[in-house]
């Protein structure tokens, strides 16, 4: 049995093919009649031969037959060197007329297959090319992006009225997209009562052979069944499909339900193409979406290149989505791995953080209280004042969970007014001033500084978090220098010591909340807050910070503020 | 009661107010804040009493009570921890006492004053 579409297109060649072989024929004659009778040329009658191959090349073996047999005729009857006399054959014309079939046929077949394999090679690179960037599409796009430019490429490339792709695999992967004219989309979303073709899959491969692309499968719903394609999904896994049409390759529905008697007649009869096709999506057999195609009222028809294509982007789409749901899945068990690895980390802070200070307010308090010892009115100060100065510890660090929570939340919101970046620096070193006694703190700000639009009470914390990490990482006697300036419209405020300097493997990931340098962090008791606090606060501001090793050793923390009053204020607040 | 005692606390403050209530009260006190400054001090002489802190700047207090073991010496030895010390280590090092941070100071002056009752001074 021949298929429907191959019928179509012999019957396309006929029109086209035969009468194009006269034309041929009836062009190489005036060709011929030129030469004999303008230029004189004797024997050019084999300028008939070309007419034949262009016939064989460009419309096939049939009409180049034809294109001989008229050549044949026409030579003989007009151009012959005896009288002109119609059909009188001798050997001669038989052996040209054997040679012109020979030549007809043979390159006919010839360029028949050439045809064929480059219609198949282009097919092939669509195809693959197609799926290729679905690929890269389904890895660089989300969903919704991913459909969109799918349904363009396929609107394109099978040149088709429209393509509605929708996936419901799941509220995060759920997405519609479509593209087409408003007729065919009105059909693609109303499609009720219309006979629709399904996409069925065809047996996979086995060792030895090849897989089937897929089986077109009619459908036409009852006029009480409102089509819709939530239906065509429930539906479609329990369509049997007819043992004859797993062993060929593919049957398409549109061959009118009246058989026609005669074969040849078919290419004639009007068919009934369905303009509506679906190809089910799956993800792990279960459907998860549709692909839905309407043709262009004019079209032939899907081919079956077409059908395996659409076969094989559907399947890619559901391997796709469940790959990216997959990838999802991990990324929260990752989340939660990580969120777990933060609580241990915030019980040892806390645990250790919070009850050193208190270790020294209970000592402190308890040695106020003891009658077997007479204390001094200065040691009695000296209680007092460790009590208060492990409290204002205590606060610190609560101070720090607070901030940083208040960072990953995303609800700081700076309350700037115009402050003296000499003031707030003053007033930070003026406190700390006790608690760095073994260090040297200097300060370097230009009298001309503007006032800077802050968050006094942040940017209080920034500063003393950086200062206090200064003091706590390096050795006593270091300088810690504060200096700022104004460049680029924003005021750059450093905070430098010329101690050890930070480790290089420590540097990318000082910002991290809870990270401790693995040397450095058990000496000094760290939390891990401070810097991570830093940094939510300053990008809070719309700012920037940045650490890094002064090339003449040791460490330095960049600050930047902006100087214009709404730029800061008007950044949307990133968690950290 | 203890003479001579040697405290190993890296936390200045803490460290200073434990010296005062015990040099008011008659006690010899030597000071380290690193685990180093404690095996130094362990190898001038050993003292009658150890206050060992756990979290040093440079290393665990309780690797210096373990090598001072192992090396066949000993030292009563209180514990001072403001993290959780597994119960195997404790048993593995025997100290007379554990005080997890914050403690009373009065249990600290109880211990050293010689009123050793572990069962009473070692809260799990």
């Amino acid at each position: 049995m021949v298929r429907l579409e191959q019928l179509d297109k012999v019957a396309r060649k006929i029109w086209v093919g035969y009468p194009g072989a006269v034309a041929t024929v009836a062009v190489t004659s005036l060709l011929v009649a030129f030469a004999k009778s303008r230029l004189g040329i004797p024997n050019i009658e084999v300028i008939y031969l070309v007419g034949v191959i262009v016939a064989a090349v460009a419309f096939g073996s049939g009409p180049a037959v034809l294109a001989a047999l008229l050549s044949i005729f026409t030579f003989d009857s007009f151009f012959s060197e005896n009288e002109p006399v119609l059909f009188e054959f001798g050997g001669d014309d038989w052996t040209a007329l054997m040679i012109f079939l020979l030549t007809a046929l043979v390159t006919g077949q010839l360029a028949a297959r050439q045809r064929s394999k480059a219609q198949e090679a282009k097919e092939r690179e669509r195809e693959a090319s197609l799926l290729y960037d679905l690929v890269r599409l389904m890895s660089e796009y989300d969903l919704r992006e991913t459909l969109q430019i799918m349904a363009e490429r396929l609107h394109t490339e099978l040149q088709l009225g429209a393509v509605l792709i929708e996936i419901s695999a799941g509220d995060e992967q759920s997405a519609t997209a479509q593209v087409g004219d408003p007729e065919s989309l009105e059909m693609a979303h109303s499609a009720d009562r219309t006979p629709v073709d399904i996409l069925a899959e065809g047996p996979a491969p086995t060792g030895g052979q090849r897989g089937l692309p897929g089986t077109w499968i009619p459908v036409v719903l009852q006029p009480a069944q409102v089509f819709s394609r939530k239906l065509v999904q429930d539906w479609i896994p329990s369509v049997p499909i007819p043992a004859t049409t797993i062993r060929r390759t593919v049957i398409f529905s549109r061959l009118p339900a009246v058989p026609v008697p005669i074969p040849i007649l078919r290419p004639f009869i009007r068919k009934t193409v369905n303009r509506l096709s679906v190809v089910p999506v799956r993800v792990h057999g279960q459907p998860a979406g549709v692909l839905v195609l309407v043709l262009r009222p004019d079209a032939p028809g899907l081919t079956e290149p077409d059908a395996r294509l659409l076969s094989a982007i559907a399947k890619q789409l559901g391997l796709g989505i469940e790959r990216q749901r997959l990838q999802k899945e991990a990324t929260e068990v990752e989340i939660l791995r990580r969120a777990d690895d933060l609580k241990t980390a915030l019980i040892n802070a806390v645990s250790h953080d919070l009850r050193t200070p208190l270790a020294s307010i209970m000592t402190s308090a308890g040695s106020m209280r003891q009658a077997d010892v007479r204390w001094s009115d200065q040691e009695l100060a000296d209680f007092a004042e460790a009590i208060e100065e492990e409290a204002k510890r205590l606060n610190r660090i609560v101070q720090n969970l607070l901030d940083l929570s208040r960072i990953e939340g995303g609800i700081l919101r700076p309350d700037k007014t115009p402050t003296s970046v000499r003031a707030a620096v003053d007033a930070v070193v003026e406190r700390l001033q006790s608690a760095a006694a073994d260090h040297r703190i200097t300060t370097a700000i230009p009298d001309n500084l503007p006032l800077v639009p802050l968050d006094p009470v942040e940017i209080d914390q920034v500063l003393t978090n950086l200062i206090e990490n200064a003091v706590k990482y390096t050795p006593p006697g270091t300088v810690i220098t504060i200096s700022a300036r104004v460049a680029d419209g924003q005021v750059a405020i450093q905070v430098a010591d010329n101690g050890p300097g930070i480790a290089p493997a420590s540097l990318p990931r000082v910002f991290e909340a809870f990270y401790r340098d693995p040397e450095q962090g058990k000496k000094t008791g760290g939390s891990g807050l401070g810097l991570a606090v830093v940094k939510g606060l300053v990008e809070a501001h719309g700012g920037t910070i940045k650490a890094e090793n002064r090339p003449e050793g040791g460490a330095r923390f960049v600050f930047t503020l902006p100087l214009g009053e709404h730029k800061g204020s008007l950044r949307q607040v990133r968690p950290v | 009661m203890y003479r001579r005692i040697l405290i190993v606390e890296d936390e200045p403050i803490l460290r200073r107010l434990i010296v005062r209530n015990l040099t008011g009260r008659g006690h010899e006190v030597h000071e380290a804040a690193t685990a180093a400054e404690a095996r130094a001090s362990l190898n001038r002489a050993l003292p009658d009493l150890m206050l060992l802190d756990v979290s040093l700047p440079d290393g665990s207090g309780l690797d210096v009570l373990r090598d001072l073991q192992q090396q066949g010496r000993s030292v009563p030895t209180i514990v001072v921890s403001a993290v959780r010390i597994p119960r195997t280590r404790l048993e593995e090092l025997k100290p007379i006492a554990y005080l997890p941070k914050p403690f009373p100071l009065e249990a600290l002056l109880r211990l050293v004053a010689g009123d050793s009752d572990p069962a009473r001074s070692t809260p799990a």
